[in-house]
């Protein structure tokens, strides 16, 4: 239990140490301008049950400056001595409170389900967006996944968006027989 | 004829009872031929080396026995079938319809009520009856029964064959495909078989060895399986593919051990000549599979990372090269190996449309795709094929990506472009389309559907894009089944999937068309052939596109303007009379 406790701390920190690198080298213009507008205009629209693909099926991005962001993702994660997920969250414009990904590199991840348009952002999310600061997730979670938030700002100051840094946590050792 | 107050009768393969021995009302309107004649009497027609089937109702209550057996070296299968209670809505009366068949054996012991199906005053059960007219059995008519003993007393229901001098080709014409995507379903569908294999090489050897069961299970039915491993991501388990190492122009593919495990008896045929669990022995002769996805995906073997730079093509050209030349070092090229974008941008990993492609600037990555695959695999014999799901940019893909993708499985838009379809199919692509599977609901013949059209439209295949989810319980709370036509069978004690009704009524016309097919080529009249049986049958082929299509580009359509639904199993099928297939097959076994 302790190696394990003392593994994740130094996951934590490790993520940590990438997202306050994230936070400066993400550019939130850049980051606003992945969807397009009227991808983002569907995406703030109420769901329509009859039509539930209908944002998924007017979802586009600007092609250059999405390819630009999964680079700088896929350096990201490299920066970690352990896998882990880089995810790119920005703000619905015209939907408070909610954020829509715009970009993921790998597959960990906290808050994504699959086909997921946009989630409210609240708790830690919440927290990031607010204080602008890089934030850690609360370690205990049924995904046992060690997660570290980073603010996104634009050339205004504003946050606009997170990227998020996540990695699974090592499976926990057998306990030894006898 | 009853033995202990048991009573045994026939029904048609498109007719299914309840658990009291009511007709489905999908069904009631049935009115085939051939298969149920006369009271106590089963006359079937039937071509060497294939099938023919019907259904047994066994109705009274207690303990009984059933077997059947078959002269002339006929081989005869029973299965028991499963009643899925139906999910109920509030206020609905409860519902159960039959469709996984459980495989028996000769002489099993039977209750009435079923203890394991849990149904209240069940009064009948329905089981399925499988007659295989091996390829070398004599013309002329061959005589078989089906025994029920109990209570000391015996019952018999006596069937008969005619076998027919037409024998079926071990290939089918069409190609019925059947999808799947990744292997974490097995887990949920088989707990017992993984219980002490949750990672590691025991997982890995158990997915392997139960996807397989897939493979076989599908191949004796005449269709075919598809299993894709990549994700959306990129990511993949490495039974799909071998290890990277090293980068650019030093980069590697290392240890293929488990990808051979699993795909070279699969590449090589010779896992279609062991038999499935609790399931009769293969029939159908081992042939290596139509075709298998790749793993290949914009971030394997490259690396997105150099996507646009000359990095991405070294590490492309060297990985898919080096996949390429393991696969002739085996002599596996009999299979057609897909090359195949799932991805969609929806789901933000990457920022264009690998599957269904909803806008034309994404055509430039499959362009540069394709380029850099025949680069990759010029030369060589294996069938590199460039798959590409296409839905809403079809039209124009046909023309924008010819040369490059050559193998197009469609969505339902394809009913809008005949004269664009044929000119592919002209040049010698390979077109399918792709759909949802009928409800368990539904009238017994809806699973034809997909098949006739495949067929009357000249395509090669059709892929039902989902098959192995029958959903969280579909034995007492069953949504449907649309998208499985095959159920786990370890709930029976068998450590692979059991087959279901649809499946086999599939098979039977898969048999059919093979047969109409054949037949009509050899008489040069394939297209009048097609365009008569089409005339009979309640179904549309082609249309003409809504307004929308024709006046909007496919980046503005949408299923409001269309009126019209993409996503397969959307749009409610079309209601024929349910015995609407008995012109084909009666055709069919006529040699015409």
């Amino acid at each position: 239990m302790a190696a394990g406790a003392a593994q994740a701390r130094r996951m934590l920190k490790t993520l940590g140490e990438v997202a306050r690198v994230a936070s400066v080298m993400v550019d939130g213009d850049e980051a606003r301008r992945i969807i397009t507008e009227r991808a983002m205009k569907y995406l703030a629209a109420p769901s329509d049950p009859r039509h539930r693909f209908l944002s998924g099926d007017y979802y586009d991005v600007d092609l250059a400056a999405f390819l630009r962001m999964k680079k700088l993702l896929m350096r990201l994660e490299c920066l970690a001595d352990f896998k882990c997920g880089a995810k790119l969250w920005v703000k619905v414009e015209g939907l408070a409170d909610h954020l829509t990904l715009a970009v993921q590199q790998g597959s960990a991840g906290r808050y994504y389900t699959f086909g997921q348009e946009k989630l409210r952002a609240e708790g830690e999310l919440a927290e990031c967006l607010g204080t602008g600061q890089v934030t850690a997730a609360p370690l205990e979670h049924p995904s046992r996944t060690v997660t570290v938030l980073a603010p996104v700002r634009d050339s205004l100051g504003d946050v606009v968006g997170l990227v998020e840094l996540t990695a699974a946590l090592p499976a926990p050792a057998r306990p030894a027989r006898g | 004829m009853t033995a202990g107050g048991f009573r045994l009768s026939a029904a048609h393969e498109w007719v299914a009872h309840d658990p009291f021995g009511r007709v489905k009302p999908a069904d009631a309107a049935a009115q085939p031929e051939g298969a149920a004649g006369a009271p106590g009497e089963v006359q079937l027609r039937a071509a060497r080396n294939g099938y023919a089937s019907f259904r047994v109702l066994v109705t009274g209550a207690g303990e009984y026995r059933l077997a059947a057996s078959a002269r002339c070296g006929l081989e005869v299968d029973l299965f028991k079938a499963w009643y899925h209670r139906m999910h109920q809505a509030e206020g609905q009366p409860a519902a159960w319809w039959p469709d996984a068949l459980v495989p028996v054996h000769g002489g099993a012991a039977f209750r009435l009520p079923d203890p394991e199906n849990r149904i209240e005053g069940q009064t009948a059960q329905e089981f399925w009856v499988d007659v295989f007219i091996p390829p070398e059995a004599k013309p002329g008519r061959a005589a078989g029964r089906l025994r029920l003993t109990a209570g000391g007393g015996a019952t018999e229901l006596p069937f008969s064959v005619e076998i027919l001098e037409a024998g079926l080709p071990d290939e089918p014409c069409v190609q019925m495909d059947n999808n799947s995507y990744g292997s974490k379903w097995l887990v949920g569908l088989y707990p017992e078989a993984f219980a002490r294999a949750a990672s590691g090489p025991r997982w890995q050897a158990r997915t392997i060895e139960l996807l397989q069961h897939h493979y076989r299970l599908i191949h004796e039915h005449r269709a075919t399986f598809h299993n894709l491993g990549a994700g959306h991501s990129g990511g993949f388990d490495p039974i799909y593919g071998p290890r990277l190492a090293g980068r650019g122009r030093e980069l590697r593919l290392e240890g293929w051990e488990l990808f051979d495990r699993h795909y070279g008896p699969l590449l090589d045929g010779s896992a279609f000549r062991r038999r499935l669990p609790g399931s009769p022995p293969p029939r159908r002769p081992a042939a290596p599979v139509w075709g298998v996805y790749t793993p290949i995906n914009p971030d394997w073997p490259a690396s997105y990372l150099w996507w646009g730079e000359p990095g991405y093509g070294v590490e492309f050209t060297r990985g898919v090269g080096q996949f390429d030349a393991h696969l002739r070092a085996n002599g596996w090229t009999g299979s057609r190996l897909e090359f195949f974008f799932n991805h969609k941008k929806r789901y933000r990993w990457f920022e264009w449309d690998g599957d269904e492609v909803k806008y034309a600037k994404d055509d430039a990555y499959h362009l540069e795709m394709g380029r850099l695959l025949k680069q990759a695999t010029a030369g060589s014999p294996v069938k590199w094929v460039y798959r590409m799901d296409a839905s809403w940019q079809m039209k124009n893909q046909f023309d924008r990506l010819a040369g490059s993708t050559n193998f197009w499985v469609c969505g339902g838009f394809l009913r809008w472009y005949p004269e664009e379809v044929r000119r592919v199919l002209g040049r010698g692509d390979i077109v399918w389309w792709y759909g949802g599977t009928p409800s368990i609901a539904a009238a017994t013949s809806s699973i034809l559907q997909n098949l006739f059209q495949t067929w009357a439209r000249g395509l090669g295949g059709f892929c039902a894009w989902l098959t192995t989810s029958p959903g969280q319980d579909p034995w007492f709370d069953c949504e449907g089944g649309t998208t499985a036509v095959m159920y786990p069978g370890e709930r029976f004690g068998i450590a692979g999937p059991i087959p279901s009704v649809r499946l086999k009524v599939q098979r039977n016309g898969i048999q059919d068309v093979d047969l109409v097919d054949r037949a009509a080529r050899a008489a040069g009249r394939l297209e009048e052939v097609r365009g008569s049986l089409a005339q009979g049958v309640p179904l549309r082929l082609w249309e003409p596109p809504p307004r929308a299509a024709l006046e909007l580009p496919p980046e503005d359509w949408d299923s409001i303007n269309l009126s019209a639904e993409h996503e397969p199993g959307r749009e409610p099928l079309p209601e024929p009379d349910p015995s609407w297939w008995a012109r084909f097959r009666q055709s069919a076994l006529a040699g015409r």
